[in-house]
């Protein structure tokens, strides 16, 4: 009966179980040196990895983050160890479509500071703006059910070459390898963002964790919006709401809670564009099947769209420093609002262009 | 809301495709989009060490206005100065001002002006996070 529980968690109290676990292992790194409400954040993680790879300049947004190969690795063994590691592909023009879509969302969060877990992390510290984005991200999802009503969807996926699958997971091995092993080969930043982290083996081991439970709970903050919207389920709802309510009382008992838009560690106070950003990933990680964790999930699982959306999402965290995308507590720059309004213009188009395809 | 299928939806989805792209074209044309503005003026402008020279006398003055002002541009300037892990950062003895400022100014019990509260919260939000 326990094992089905954790094997195989459908249950509306496995999953909020797991939502509850979730919050506390996120709220537990933040006080063991993560950034403010980064505990868990796809978004923020890729943009330090980037860094770290050498793909974009600004050191104090580099460090390998154990907790993204962890969560690679953790979701792989999962998905392996319960016969759901399936190479599949879409075929066609659906890599390249999952790569801008991932691109997109990935600028969207950065405009926000931060993807849909991190806006449930930055609404339970009591941010105003976190908040505002969460509404946001809920608009966005609503919006994009319309078209999922409407005959949205991709060709159905068909197997592709195992190896092709083994990639991503053997990357991340190999990084965490190289890592712990003390390579100097990465770029680490020794003040900002990138220099806040709990200690490496804590990461390591949140992120397998984070990784394997996700990939069993299917947990996904858009997700669990969309079943509620589009088919009144609200199982996986209950794991989004346990995250939220249990981060919200770590944050109070820790005294980290500090309710407040102007006050928020971290953010800018551009509400209007923490909103529609949001509203924005909402909306792509619905018409391409997943929030940037989600798809982390799925690549490792050997979805080869959601690897493609994560090529993208690292491609966009390296474009996000360069060209000045991502969002300070200054605000939001016209290079962030401009990667907004385009992610609408694509992901508008998306929605249109596939609604007959399914 | 059945009411916004097929070619409704298409229409709605087509008139905010135009709305969006037309709003960005003005964004882009509005400014330098590619440069952040604050970076500009520290470009040009007085470094972060003059900054706080001013901001020092400013609040030795009593000008709490002024002082967080230019502690504002400082750490525009220089991020580092509000990061506990770097060698420049300005202490805890600033970080117990800087939150009996924001006290103060949000209860109306220090006298400021208008632009105070936002410069002291700017600082504030850069010194407990983030990701950048």
């Amino acid at each position: 009966m326990i094992r089905k529980w954790f094997l195989y968690p459908e249950s509306p109290g496995a999953l909020a179980l797991l939502g509850g676990l979730f919050a506390a292992v996120a709220v537990g790194l933040t006080a063991l040196g993560n950034p403010a409400s980064s505990g868990l954040c796809a978004s923020c993680f890729l943009v330090n990895v980037a860094g770290a790879l050498h793909l974009h300049p600004r050191a104090t947004q580099s460090y390998l983050r154990p907790e993204l190969l962890g969560i690679v690795l953790g979701a792989f063994f999962a998905a392996f160890s319960s016969r759901e590691f399936r190479v599949r592909g879409g075929g066609g023009s659906s890599g390249v479509l999952h790569f801008v879509g991932g691109a997109f969302i990935l600028l969207g969060c950065e405009v926000f500071i931060g993807c849909p877990i991190k806006a449930l992390l930055r609404t339970a510290g009591g941010g105003g703006a976190g908040l505002v984005g969460l509404l946001g991200l809920a608009g966005g999802v609503a919006f994009a059910t319309l078209f999922l009503r409407d005959g949205y969807g991709f060709r159905p996926k068909a197997a592709v070459p195992e190896a092709a699958g083994l990639i991503l997971p053997g990357a991340a091995f190999l990084l965490l390898l190289a890592v712990s092993m003390g390579s100097d080969l990465f770029a680490a930043a020794g003040f900002g963002g990138g220099a806040h982290h709990a200690p490496f083996a804590v990461s390591a081991a949140a992120g397998i964790f984070f990784g394997a439970a996700g990939q069993r709970s299917r947990f996904c903050v858009t997700g669990s919006i969309k079943s509620a919207v589009l088919a009144r389920d609200f199982r996986e709802g209950a794991g989004t709401v346990t995250f939220l309510v249990v981060a919200l009382l770590l944050n109070v008992l820790l005294g980290s809670f500090l309710p407040s838009v102007a006050l928020e560690p971290g953010a800018h106070t551009d509400l209007y564009w923490a909103f529609l950003a949001m509203a924005m990933a909402g909306f792509g990680a619905i018409l391409i099947a997943g929030c940037p964790f989600r798809q982390l999930v799925l690549a490792a699982s050997g979805d080869m769209d959601a690897a493609a959306a994560v090529a993208g999402m690292l491609l966009a965290a390296s474009l996000s420093v360069a060209f000045n995308i991502g969002s300070s507590p200054a605000g939001v720059t016209d290079a962030g609002k401009i990667a907004v309004l385009a992610g609408w213009v694509f992901f508008l188009a998306l929605g249109i262009g596939c609604r007959k395809a399914a | 809301m059945d009411f916004l299928a097929g070619k409704r939806l298409a229409a709605l989805a087509v008139a905010l495709m135009a709305l969006a792209a037309a709003a960005a074209a003005r964004v882009a044309v509005s400014g330098d989009p590619w440069t952040e503005p604050a970076s500009v003026a520290s470009a040009v402008g007085p470094s972060a060490v003059d900054h706080l020279v001013r901001a020092r006398a400013a609040e030795r003055r009593g000008d709490v206005t002024e002082a967080l002002a230019r502690y504002r541009e400082a750490v525009r300037s220089n991020p580092r100065l509000v990061d506990r892990k770097s060698s420049e950062y300005l202490g805890s003895d600033f970080e117990g001002k800087l939150r009996s400022w924001v006290a103060g100014l949000r209860e109306k019990k220090i006298p400021a002006g208008p632009t105070a509260l936002p410069d002291a919260s700017y600082l504030f939000r850069r010194m407990y996070g983030g990701c950048g």
